[in-house]
């Protein structure tokens, strides 16, 4: 949005102290909509106002709030009673609903939709004719799909519907305002593949029962109202229902039963919290407060150095923030003795894209290789289909993360780099993420030197992130260019490097310097670094916790 | 257990060093934390001491407390505006003999709940039995603002300061596109956030004049040309509306004097000093008129 103020503001940036920055930034947000009056009601765009006014606080709790931390007492200390047992499932999908429509109530009701539809297919799929079984799966992903693409895509191919037909000019009222306005509810994304994620499970499962006899899918319950009830704790759990990770219901239902208080791994529960929070309420809620800069027109003022160090201080915040909720969102599910598969595997250590996509996000990584690369043929059908697979994947997964082209563009320049690498033959296998690829010094520096490379590569893909207009992105690239001689500003510069430290430090004692067997083997005192490692990062989290804010995956 | 142990004796030590003044206080290095160690300053260490409060924005944020006078406490909040200040004087019972009220468009930026919150709430209470646990003590704001100072040093304002920025094309542009936004005048809705915050503004007022502090409203001066800009003449004429001579003191208007701005509405430096020395000059004319 290149207002005049906005331009006056980028030609400031340069040269003003931080509390006059501080007044184009009041000046420049953008204004929350209102309630509506009663003769609102009847245009359909106070749902959408009410919505905005809502996104100024994010639907569904914070994990890092007082509020969260009450209501997870409260449910912990339920659940675990003993004359709670029988009804522990049904406890976790109430207190599911009302984690989620916390703030938003009127949200909930597309997730009920959504579970609905998810529980009334899977049933029919795995008990339906073979016949049938296709047709009622893939009705029940086309209705995931369609409620996905209504909530996050309608308003982008509305835009371009109406942008081609009335040369840009939007009708203020009726469908195709509502269209262009409609609210994106908070973990659609998550949730609507784990739909997916279940019916195709259901659908491909292969019964271990005697030939003829009638298909049986072990964790599709006899009784329906059993498997709707385990298909809302499915969907609808609260550590991962808004940003993951995304469950595969294969491995999410045979865990479906009574748990007890002494089996908590809480050895496991305490060290995983620690790690999320730090990484969110240290590292990313403090990054936040100087990766703001990258936003137009701020950065125009900053020298080569400066834009470098935010653009890769954002690349750390994304990680922390993201890994950061996935660690809490696993140790909350431990503690109320489920497992959630892990999303990240210290990605920036990675020395080939492929071994990246195989170390971040791992929940959607595989989600999209499962139901998407492979029915496309994956690596099967030749080379070029195999690239063109991988762009098509990565398009999308580009697109799963929000209806702006720039995401797009991000996910195409993730399939280029991955296509470009299988066809230089550099893209390692999995049973290599974890070894050096050689001994000797030699070895070690084309290890970290690659490292360096996709480091590189994936923080200036993270700039359609940070600015999804892709003229921005491209001016920020611009100013790093032609900015060098300006000086680096240490207002910047130096707390950016302070917070990322942890995250390098987090990273490099995981970069495989050694061999497997060596590393396997923890010795007492690494074990005891360990443990004072926590205590330093439960230290941090009293002295140092950064302002809370909503996660960033939260939009997607 | 050993994770906890070595948590337990960090804070132990880092409360200890900070007891026992090694650890240096930070202004704090962002937006956010600055506005927070100034009012966790304010309301643990002088609330009771302060005889005089400016509360206002980032343009009075710009003066110096100790540019106006000693016993002066400036709880101007960048990014925010004249409410949030008066709301934590409120909260914190203090009575100051005078508080010096900002009154100005930024009147239509929203009271900062979280700050309000974070100060009052059981984690305010907290800090200030510990402090440690306050933001001037934030360890990487501690060992940023040492680095900072390390490589330089803050000058006091020089006149030549005030040459270099009436010569900045940047800022001759900036100003420029300043002129075109304010030629445009008041837009509606601009106009009810501003009347909506003056009616909070009056509310807070009240409370302050019940307790029988004198309360006194002022507006920074800025560049000429932008203040006699159609927005600007409309909003002080609503403000002078919202807020009549009649029923709220004013301070009477700074001498004439081409008033410098680094964009328009920020004083630069040397002149953000001289409107101190006037606030000065004001407030001890005022009391000794009244007797003191």
């Amino acid at each position: 949005m290149r207002t005049a103020f906005g331009r006056s503001a980028l030609l400031l940036s340069a040269c003003l102290p931080e509390c006059v920055r501080s007044l184009f930034r009041c000046a420049s947000t953008e204004k929350i909509g209102k309630v509506p009056q009663r003769s609102s009601l009847t245009n359909p765009r106070w749902l959408v106002r009410m919505t905005l006014a809502k996104s100024h606080t994010p639907a569904a709790m914070l994990f890092t709030t007082p509020v969260f931390a009450v209501f997870f007492l409260i449910v912990f200390c339920l659940y675990y009673l003993p004359m709670m047992r029988r009804w522990q499932v049904g406890l976790l999908v109430a207190a599911s609903f009302f984690f989620y429509a916390w703030n938003a109530p009127w949200l909930l009701l597309l997730l009920i939709c959504s579970i609905a539809i998810n529980s009334a297919t899977s049933y029919v799929v795995a008990r339906c004719s073979a016949r049938a079984r296709p047709v009622w799966a893939a009705l029940g992903v086309i209705a995931n799909i369609g409620i996905l693409c209504l909530f996050k895509y309608g308003a982008l191919l509305t835009g371009l519907a109406v942008k081609m037909a009335t040369a840009g000019h939007s009708p203020e009222e009726g469908l195709v305002s509502l269209l262009l306005n409609l609210p994106l509810p908070i973990g659609i994304s998550f949730y609507t593949f784990e739909g997916v994620s279940l019916l195709v499970d259901v659908l491909r499962h292969r019964s271990s029962d005697e030939p003829g006899a009638a298909r049986r899918v072990e964790y599709v319950n006899e009784s329906f109202a059993q498997h709707a009830l385990n298909t809302s704790l499915f969907v609808a759990f609260f550590p991962h229902l808004v940003a993951g990770p995304i469950l595969k219901a294969r491995q999410f239902y045979p865990q479906i039963a009574p748990k007890r208080f002494r089996d908590i791994p809480w050895e496991f529960v305490f060290r995983t919290l620690v790690t999320g929070f730090f990484l969110k309420m240290v590292v990313a809620d403090n990054l936040k407060d100087y990766t703001y800069y990258i936003a137009y027109p701020y950065y125009e003022g900053f020298g080569t150095v400066t834009c470098l160090v935010l653009l890769f201080g954002y690349s750390i915040q994304i990680f922390a923030d993201f890994a950061g909720y996935s660690l809490i969102a696993i140790g909350l599910a431990a503690a109320l003795g489920y497992t959630l598969p892990p999303n990240f595997n210290f990605p920036y250590i990675s020395r080939s894209l492929s071994e990246f996509w195989r170390r971040w996000h791992i929940s959607l990584s595989t989600w999209l290789r499962d139901y998407l690369y492979i029915p496309l043929g994956g690596n099967r059908l030749g080379k070029r289909r195999t690239y063109l697979n991988l762009m098509i994947v990565m398009g999308l997964g580009g697109l799963w993360h929000g209806a702006a082209w720039s995401y797009a563009v991000w996910g195409l320049y993730h399939g280029a780099g991955l296509a470009l690498e299988r066809l230089l033959g550099l893209a390692g296998s999995s049973s290599q993420d974890n070894r050096p690829s050689g001994s000797g010094l030699l070895n070690l520096i084309r290890d970290l030197a690659r490292a360096l490379v996709v480091f590189t590569f994936v923080t200036f893909g993270w700039l359609l992130f940070k600015l999804p207009e892709f003229g921005q992105a491209m001016d920020y690239l611009a100013t790093m260019a032609h900015n060098w001689r300006v000086a680096p500003s240490i207002n910047q510069v130096v707390p950016v490097v302070l917070f990322s430290l942890p995250v390098v430090v987090y990273h490099a004692l995981h970069f495989p310097l050694w061999r497997p067997d060596e590393a396997a083997q923890i010795s007492r005192g690494r074990r005891l670094a360990f443990d004072g490692a926590v205590g330093i990062m439960l230290a941090m989290i009293v002295l140092n916790s950064g302002t809370s804010k909503a996660f960033i995956y939260f939009q997607f | 257990m050993r994770s906890l142990l070595t948590c337990a004796l960090i804070l132990a030590a880092y409360c200890a060093a900070v007891s026992s003044g090694l650890v240096p206080a930070s202004d704090g290095i962002t937006i956010w934390q600055s506005n927070t160690v100034k009012a966790e300053r304010f309301l643990f260490h002088n609330a009771s001491e302060s005889r005089i409060l400016v509360v206002g924005s980032s343009l009075a944020n710009n003066i110096r407390a100790e540019w106006i006078g000693p016993d002066v406490t400036n709880l101007a909040m960048s990014g925010g505006s004249s409410q949030t200040g008066l709301l934590i004087a409120l909260r914190a019972s203090t009575r100051p003999e005078t508080v010096l009220v900002e009154v100005n468009e930024t009147l239509a930026r929203s009271t900062d709940e979280d700050l309000v919150r974070a100060l009052f709430g059981g984690w305010g209470t907290l800090r200030r039995r510990v402090p440690a646990l306050r933001e001037e003590y934030n360890p990487v704001s501690v060992l940023v603002s040492l680095v900072k100072h390390r490589i330089r040093r803050e000058q006091p304002p020089s006149p030549s300061e005030r040459d270099v920025a009436l010569i900045s094309p940047v800022r001759r542009t900036v100003i420029q596109q300043v002129l075109k936004q304010q030629a445009l005048g008041l837009s509606e809705a601009d106009r009810k956030s501003i009347l909506s915050g003056a009616k909070r503004l009056r509310a807070e007022i009240a409370t302050f004049q019940s307790r029988g502090v004198r309360v006194v409203l002022f507006d920074i001066p800025g560049e000429r040309s932008v203040r006699e800009s159609l927005r600007q003449r409309q909003i002080a004429a609503l403000l002078k509306d919202a807020f009549p001579a009649s029923e709220y003191s004013w301070l009477p208007e700074p001498p004439e004097r081409n008033w410098v701005t680094s964009d328009g509405g920020h004083l630069v430096r040397p002149d953000a000093l001289a409107f101190g020395h006037y606030l000065r000059q004001q407030i001890h004319s005022a009391f000794e008129s009244a007797g003191r």
